[in-house]
């Protein structure tokens, strides 16, 4: 059993814990709002976009783009969006869970692993799996341009028949307390025939297209693929500081019954102390008196 | 009721969302277009420069736009810019210097690559510096 010395001491170190946890959350918290605003700004402009991206492609008959025909090539890459910090729960666990089973399910493919934040790429360094590079931006928050850069060099790949297939695998944000991690595909973009049909039923219209519907298309369908991987991003960094939050939320609150639970230990210890050496000094006393 | 509800979206946020107007002027690749009731469906590259919509009362609200798709599609016109400013939120002293930075640069040794980046730069500070002015 411990003295009410150790317990002491205890007590104190769990009480920084609890300031360090409990400030924290309150910078993810305001953390976590900054992010959602941006990713509530952008995305009205990716949502938009692609929209008139699948519509134009939908309606311009005959047109391809590079990124859109299937490749036979057996080799695909993953970029994996994962954190740089943890203290942040289950979320790289939970994103490197994914990315291995998914591996595993595609047996026929060799992949290539791209790596934005550092967590999950130490946890699959451990599996040998081929890892390749890692990205890394600026600042703490990725910029429009610099997530263009990423894509524009891993689009390259795809067009030079590198790899066949590029997926994007992150936690995306549903909730304060809650993520999915997912791997999505980003290339080659497919629409298929039903929602093709679909896309031709809503929208009727004859647009006209100025300068050409493939000019446009030619433009557009890349900064597509930009949006698409902006997102994720944007996705990943609202559901990292989400996690923390919570993460952050539920460790102050042991450590609150933590403090809790050793003063009641400490008190009852003291007690102990107080009422033994009562009774030693009264039954000295009896003894002198007898 | 107006005839257009504009909406102009960029990368870093939502402009102005649902605008009423009776008229614009908008700065696509092929030069200005001037959209007014009835236009046809539409959909077209953005150039460099200045949207101007005009509101039902007679005045007119400008907002730059650099690069990027417009589609017109019945009463409801999205520009989706890659930048996009209204007059308020343009810094004038930075575009200044990006003007002058951008005009310097074409002075010296430039490749052709370079040549566009910094026309585009300058027809970019150059629509800000106007619609600044015409608050």
């Amino acid at each position: 059993m411990a003295n009410v010395k150790e317990l002491k001491v205890r007590i104190g170190s769990t009480k920084s814990t609890l300031k360090i946890t409990s400030a924290m959350k309150l910078v993810s918290a305001a953390k976590l709002s900054k992010a959602q605003a941006r990713i509530q700004g952008f995305k009205p402009y990716s949502h938009e976009l692609d929209k008139t991206v699948r519509v134009a492609s939908a309606l311009a008959e005959g047109y391809t783009h590079e990124y859109l025909k299937e490749s036979s090539s057996k080799n695909a890459a993953i970029l994996v969006i994962s954190s740089d910090k943890g203290l942040c729960g289950s979320y790289n666990s939970s994103l490197y869970k994914k990315v291995k089973a998914f591996i595993r399910s595609e047996t026929e493919t060799n992949f290539k692993l791209f790596f934005i934040g550092r967590k999950v790429k130490e946890l699959l360094a451990r599996d040998n799996y081929l890892q390749t590079k890692t990205y890394s931006y600026a600042k703490a928050d990725p910029e429009f341009s610099e997530a263009n850069e990423i894509v524009t060099e891993l689009a390259d790949l795809f067009k030079q028949g590198e790899i066949g297939k590029l997926y994007v695998a992150y936690n995306s944000f549903v909730s304060a307390i809650e993520f999915n991690s997912t791997v999505k595909q980003v290339l080659p973009m497919t629409v298929t025939a039903e929602e093709k049909e679909n896309l031709i039923k809503e929208f009727p219209v004859d647009f006209k297209y100025e300068p050409s519907a493939e000019a446009i298309l030619d433009s557009l369908i890349p900064e597509v693929l930009n949006t698409t991987v902006f997102t994720s991003m944007l996705d990943a960094i609202a559901a990292e500081h989400a996690t923390r939050m919570t993460a952050m939320d539920n460790a102050t609150t042991n450590s609150k019954e933590m403090i809790r639970d050793l003063t009641i230990t400490m008190n009852k210890l003291r007690q102990a102390a107080i009422t033994t050496e009562l009774t030693e000094i009264v039954s000295g006393a009896e003894s002198l008196n007898s | 009721m107006s005839n257009f509800s504009l909406n102009i979206f960029t990368p870093a946020g939502i402009v102005t969302d649902g605008f009423a107007c009776e008229e614009l002027i908008i700065p696509t690749e092929s030069g200005q277009i001037n959209v007014l009731k009835g236009h046809t469906h539409l959909v077209t590259k953005l150039g460099t420069g200045i949207v101007n919509a005009k509101l039902s009362n007679g005045q007119t609200r400008h907002f730059t736009v650099a690069g990027g798709l417009c589609k017109i599609l019945g009463e409801k016109i999205n520009i989706l810019a890659k930048t996009s400013e209204t007059a308020e939120q343009v810094n004038q002293e930075r575009a200044k210097s990006a003007l002058s930075k951008a005009q310097s640069r074409l002075q010296g040794p430039v490749t052709s690559v370079e040549v566009i980046k910094f026309q585009r730069k300058i027809e970019r500070a150059k629509a800000r510096l106007k619609i600044a002015n015409l608050k």
